[in-house]
C-alpha cells in the first residue's frame, strides 16, 4: 500500500466546531510544541468520533483524555471510548509520513490504534487504517489493516448483552440447547445432568435462561460448546453459570484446555484447567451494567467472548 | 479511466448494497464506508457557488455542509431511490446541507477566528504565545514537583507496588526526561501499570496543576 495512492483511506471533513474546540484546548498549553500536539490530538479524536457517528457506533467523547489539559501536558493521549467495547487510540501523522507513532504510555488499555493523516488545509483528514495491538513505537502505514477489518474487529468485541436474554432477545450464534443438539447430535452424549435439557425451553418466571454457542479452537479443529445460564434473583444481582462441554462426539474436554473468567480490566477472576474432565463449570454473579470476559485457551490459541450483564 | 456511465453504475450498486443492510450492522457500516470513499474518489460532490459571502465565511459554510452531507449520506442511505443517480441524490442533499449550514456561520457573532490554513501557520501562531512565559512556568512547575507541598504526590502510592509513588514518576518523567521503558526496568513494574497509574494520578491532581500549564 502506498501513501500517495488517491483511493487509499477515508476522507473525513472537519467542521469549524471541531477546529474551535481544538483551538481552545491548545490555548491551555503554554509550550508551543505541546499546543500543536494537543490541537492535532483533538482533531484526530473529533474526526474518528464523527466517523462513528455516521456509522451509528456509540462513543463517549466526553471521556477522552483530550479534554484534560493536565493529562495532555504530561502525556500524549488521544483516546476515544467506544461504548461497551473499549478505548480506541486516534494517532495523527503528517501528510505523506510513512509511520504512525504509538507512545509507550498508550500501548496498554487500548482495543486498537487508528491512523489519522492530517492534510495541509486541515479542512479534512484521512483515516488510513488501524492495528489492534502493537509492541513497537512506530507502525508503518503499509502495515495498517483496512477500515473494513477494523469494523469487523469492533463487531467481534461487542459484548453479548445478557440483560437482553432475559427479555428473550438473543445475539446471533447463541442457540437453545435444543437447536445446538440438532446441529450437533453428538453433543447430546456429553450431557450427564438432566436439568440441562429441561431448562432450555422456558424464559418466563424465575426459570433460568440458557443458551450455548460452538467455539472453534484452531488446533486440530477442536471445538467446544460454551453455555451460559442466567438466573434472576430478588436482588439486582443475576446468577450466572458458565459451562464448557466437548463436542464432535468426544467424551472429555481437551486435556490442556483452560477456562478463565476475566473482569473488565482484564484481571483473572477464575481459572481452571480441563485435565480430561467431562466439563468445566464456573458460577458467578453480577449486577446489570457489569462486564466480564470468558476466555478459552488451548496451547497458544485462545478465543474470548465478552459479556455485558 | 471510468466513464461517467460506469461511475454512475458503480455508485448505484454500492448505494443499493448499503441500503439493503439494516442500520447498525457491520455489513451496513462497511457498505456506507465504501460508498462514501467512492463518492470522494470520483469527486461527484458539487459545491454550491459562492454568491454573496466573504471567502472565509464561504469556506466555513462549505466545511460545515460537507460534514453534514457525509452524516446524511451514511445515515439516510435507505432514502436513496435507485431510479435516480447517486450524484443527483448527493447533490440534492448538498444543496440542502449548504442552506442549513449558512445560518450556523453567518449571523453568529463573536465566533473566534479559525486557524484554517496549514499546520505551520498553526505552529507559528502558537509560538507567538511567548517563550519567556513558558520558561517561567516550567521552572515553577519543576520546583513544585521537587518540593511536593504536604507530600501530596508522595502519598499517592501504587497499591500493588508500594515502592512506586506519583512524585517519583513525575521527577523521572518531567525533570529527568526518562523513557517509560527505563523507568519500568528500574522499578520492576510494567509500562502499562505505570502509565495507567500516572494517568489516574494526573486526573486526580488536575486542580493542583492548573496554574502550571
Amino acid at each position: 500500500m502506498n501513501n500517495t495512492e488517491v483511493d487509499f483511506g477515508l476522507t473525513i471533513p472537519i467542521a469549524p466546531t471541531a477546529h474551535r474546540s481544538a483551538q481552545t484546548l491548545s490555548q491551555q498549553q503554554t509550550d508551543p510544541k505541546k499546543a500543536k500536539q494537543v490541537y492535532l490530538n483533538a482533531l484526530a479524536v473529533h474526526a474518528v468520533n464523527f466517523y462513528f457517528q455516521c456509522l451509528e457506533i456509540e462513543t463517549d467523547l466526553a471521556a477522552s483524555g483530550i479534554w484534560n489539559p493536565v493529562v495532555q501536558k504530561f502525556m500524549d493521549v488521544a483516546d476515544l471510548d467506544v461504548k461497551d467495547i473499549g478505548k480506541l487510540e486516534c494517532r495523527w501523522l503528517g501528510k505523506s509520513e510513512d509511520f504512525v507513532s504509538i507512545p509507550a504510555e498508550v500501548r496498554s488499555d487500548r482495543i486498537g490504534y487508528i491512523a489519522v493523516e492530517m492534510t495541509e488545509s486541515l479542512q479534512e483528514v484521512k483515516l488510513l487504517g488501524f492495528v489492534p495491538t502493537t509492541q513497537t513505537e512506530k507502525v508503518a502505514v503499509s502495515e495498517l489493516k483496512s477500515l473494513d477489518q477494523m469494523l469487523e474487529y469492533l463487531d467481534e468485541l461487542k459484548p453479548v448483552n445478557l440483560s437482553h436474554w432475559l427479555q428473550n432477545v438473543f445475539d446471533t450464534g447463541w442457540h437453545t440447547v435444543q437447536n445446538l443438539f440438532e446441529s450437533e447430535p453428538e453433543l447430546q452424549f456429553a450431557f450427564r445432568s438432566p436439568q440441562v435439557l429441561e431448562s432450555s425451553a422456558s424464559t418466563s418466571g424465575n426459570l433460568p435462561v440458557r443458551r450455548g454457542k460452538l467455539l472453534s479452537l484452531e488446533r486440530g479443529k477442536e471445538q467446544v460448546a460454551l453455555f451460559v445460564e442466567l438466573m434472576t434473583t430478588d436482588a439486582p444481582d443475576i446468577d450466572i453459570s458458565v459451562e464448557v462441554y466437548p463436542t464432535n462426539g468426544q467424551k472429555n474436554l481437551p486435556n490442556d484446555l483452560q477456562l478463565m473468567v476475566l473482569d473488565d480490566e482484564g484481571e483473572t477472576l477464575m481459572q481452571a484447567r480441563a485435565n480430561k474432565t467431562e466439563n468445566l463449570l464456573f458460577e458467578l454473579s453480577g449486577e446489570p451494567g457489569e462486564h466480564f470476559t470468558v476466555k478459552l485457551a488451548l496451547g497458544d490459541v485462545s478465543v474470548t467472548e465478552n459479556f455485558l450483564i | 479511466m471510468a466513464t461517467n456511465g460506469e461511475i454512475d453504475d458503480r455508485l448505484k450498486q454500492l448505494a443499493i448494497a448499503a441500503k439493503n443492510h439494516p442500520p447498525k450492522t457491520v455489513e451496513r457500516q462497511k457498505a456506507v464506508t465504501q460508498l462514501y470513499m467512492e463518492i470522494e474518489r470520483y469527486k461527484i460532490i458539487k459545491c454550491p457557488k459562492n454568491q454573496s459571502f466573504s471567502y472565509d465565511d464561504y469556506q466555513e459554510i462549505l466545511a460545515e455542509a460537507k460534514q453534514d452531507l457525509m452524516l446524511r449520506i451514511c445515515k439516510e442511505v435507505h432514502n436513496y431511490r435507485p431510479e435516480k443517480e447517486v450524484s443527483q441524490w448527493v447533490n440534492f442533499l448538498m444543496t440542502k446541507c449548504f442552506q442549513e449550514a449558512t445560518p450556523k456561520v453567518i449571523g453568529v457573532k463573536n465566533l473566534k477566528p479559525l486557524y484554517y490554513g496549514n499546520m505551520d501557520w498553526i505552529g507559528n501562531k502558537l509560538q507567538q504565545q511567548g517563550d519567556r512565559e513558558f520558561y517561567r512556568i516550567e521552572a515553577a512547575l519543576i520546583e513544585m514537583i521537587q518540593e511536593d507541598p504536604d507530600d501530596a504526590f508522595k502519598s499517592e502510592v501504587m497499591k500493588k507496588y508500594p515502592h512506586v509513588n506519583f512524585q517519583l514518576l513525575l521527577v523521572k518523567r518531567v525533570i529527568e526526561d526518562a523513557s517509560w521503558q527505563q523507568i519500568s526496568e528500574k522499578l520492576g513494574v510494567s509500562v502499562s501499570n505505570l502509565s495507567s497509574f500516572y494517568r489516574r494520578s494526573l486526573e486526580k491532581f488536575t486542580p493542583r496543576f492548573r496554574e502550571y500549564l
